[in-house]
Parts: C-alpha cells; structure tokens; sequence
C-alpha cells in the first residue's frame, strides 16, 4: 500500500510503548499492532484524532503517503 | 429483571444449542439403531410368529410380515411399493397371493401395488429397502453434523456470518443436498427398473428426488454467494481501525 504508518516512529519519539498508546487511546492492541504493521485496510477519524491526541502530533505524523510502494 | 442482559450468557447459550444438537444426533442415531434391529425382524420371515403382522415404512416401500392360517406356506413377505403412479391391472400380486394361498383381503394390497418377496427377488428387495432406510436416515445424520459444523464455526469466528469458512460449509452442504438427490433419483430409479423389468409396469424411472431438494440448493447456492461476497466486506471491516 502507498500509505505507510510511522506510528512506531511517533511512538519511539515519545518514548510511549504500544501499551500504554492503547490503554491511552482505548483501542486494543492487536487493533494497534494491526495499524503499526500496516495491515490495516482504513483508520476511522475518530482513532486518528485520540491517537493524535495522546500523541501530540499531526495526522501527516503517523501517516505518509510514498509513490514507490504498490 | 434486567432486560437488557442476556438471561443466558452467549457463551453458555452456544454451548447449551451445540449440546442440544449433539443430544439430537445421539438420538437419531439411536433411533436408527432400533428401526434397523425393527427392520432386519421384519426381513427375517422365520421369526415370525402366529398371528403376528410387522410392518416397516421407508420413502417409497412399506415393508409387510404377515401369518397366513391354513396355507402350504404361512409365513410370507410383501413389500407395497407406494411411489408407483398407476396401479397394474393385469399382473397384480393381490392375484398371485389369491392364487398361492387362497387369501384374498390383505391391507395394503387394495390401495397400492404389492409384491411377494420371494427367492428369486428377495436379495433386490433387501438391497433396495436397506438402501432406503439408510438413505433416510444417514440425511438425518448429515443434516445435524452440518448444524454442529455451522455452529461451532459459527462460535469460532466469534458470531460473524460473513467468513470464509461458514462460505465454505454452505457449499459443501448444497453440494451434498444436490448429492442427495441424484442418490434418491439413483435409488428411485432401480427400484423402477427393476419393477418395469419384472412386472412389465412402464413406470416412468426418473419421478423420484425431491424437488423441494433442488428448491433448497438453489436458496443454499444464494446464500453461499451472498456470503462469500460479505466476507470480503467483513475483512475490510475487520482490518479498520
């Protein structure tokens, strides 16, 4: 997919493990594992908008978009 | 009362129907059981006794014993065939039996064509009614196993209709239902070859299946569809965070 999630690059910058993101955000962790490993086919605004909240950062944090990946 | 809970947790609810289709089973089985030990009495002429008349139904054939008093031969077998769409008028086995022993009223001969089982047709008429039995009964069987499959898959797949797997389960049982039917056509079929053969009937050889069968595979066939076509749904359901 053209779409890569960096949430392991945000969650290394805030020194957060992936456990804490998901009691923080309330969203399992497989759910959250299943983002990070980008597998996930779509993310709902409102998942976006607790990560970004809890993670102080923008939604173009966690997601970029890249042209060479099919 | 809380209304809004379950009064039976799912879990123990799934479970609860999971038993109850394998207490079903159980029983089927242990009814086939009985009507087979009923059965093999009613074929085995020797034990019947004076006075004494069996009688064992299948889809197409009911099966007689009876004693006749004051014949060469009082222990007889008959079998009436109860698919057969005309009754023969010249060839009727009600004559032969008048003939051979002298008795003319036996139920079942009047309102459907019977047939004397005797040596010579004795191994087709336990081949063909063992046939049936097993056929009835072993649909039963797969019928409760498919509800047991649907229903732990069911539970496994934590209650999601639209998986590949319960798509999957819904093929095999309209392959099996259409299974089922070319084996009750097969089954009909011999029996009226062999009656046409014999007898001289000209009895159509294809009226046996159940349409209602065909009916049902055709609805399973859809549904199969409509599942295998949700499960791509629920997959990208599944995978948004």
């Amino acid at each position: 997919m053209a779409i890569i999630v960096n949430l392991d690059v945000m969650l290394a910058k805030r020194k957060m493990s992936l456990t804490e993101l998901s009691e923080q955000v309330g969203v399992t962790m497989s759910n959250l594992s299943i983002l990070k490993t980008g597998k996930a086919k779509a993310i709902r605004f409102s998942t976006l908008e607790a990560i970004c909240e809890v993670l102080d950062c923008q939604p173009g944090d966690i997601l970029e978009y890249s042209s060479n990946i099919q | 009362m809380d209304l809004t809970k379950n009064i039976i947790p799912e879990e123990k609810f799934n479970n609860l129907i999971l038993a109850l289709f394998t207490l079903i089973s159980v029983f089927i089985f242990w009814n086939g059981y009985n009507e087979y030990n009923d059965l093999s009495k009613v074929l085995n002429i020797e034990s019947t006794s004076k006075l004494e008349r069996l009688e064992f139904d299948t889809k197409y054939l009911k099966v007689s014993k009876a004693y006749l008093e004051d014949a060469s031969n009082p222990k007889i077998n008959y079998v009436t065939v109860l698919a057969l769409e005309s009754t023969p008028t010249d060839v009727t086995e009600e004559k032969v039996l008048e003939s051979n022993f002298g008795f003319s009223k036996m139920t079942g001969l009047i309102s459907h064509p019977s047939f004397l089982i005797n040596d010579e047709s004795e191994s087709f008429w336990k081949s063909q009614i063992y046939l049936e039995f097993f056929y009835g009964f072993g649909s039963m069987l797969i019928l409760c196993v498919f509800l047991i499959a649907l229903l732990r898959i069911n539970e496994k797949k934590q209650n999601r209709i639209f998986s590949k797997e319960i798509g999957k389960t819904f093929n095999y049982f309209t392959a099996l239902l259409l299974l089922s039917f070319f084996l009750d056509m097969l089954i009909y079929g011999r029996l009226m070859i062999f009656l046409n053969e014999t007898y001289y009937l000209g009895e159509s050889i294809t009226g046996g299946g159940s349409q209602l069968k065909l009916f049902i595979a055709a609805i399973f066939i859809f549904l199969g569809n409509v599942i295998q076509r949700g499960n791509t749904l629920q997959e990208e359901q599944d995978l948004t965070i």
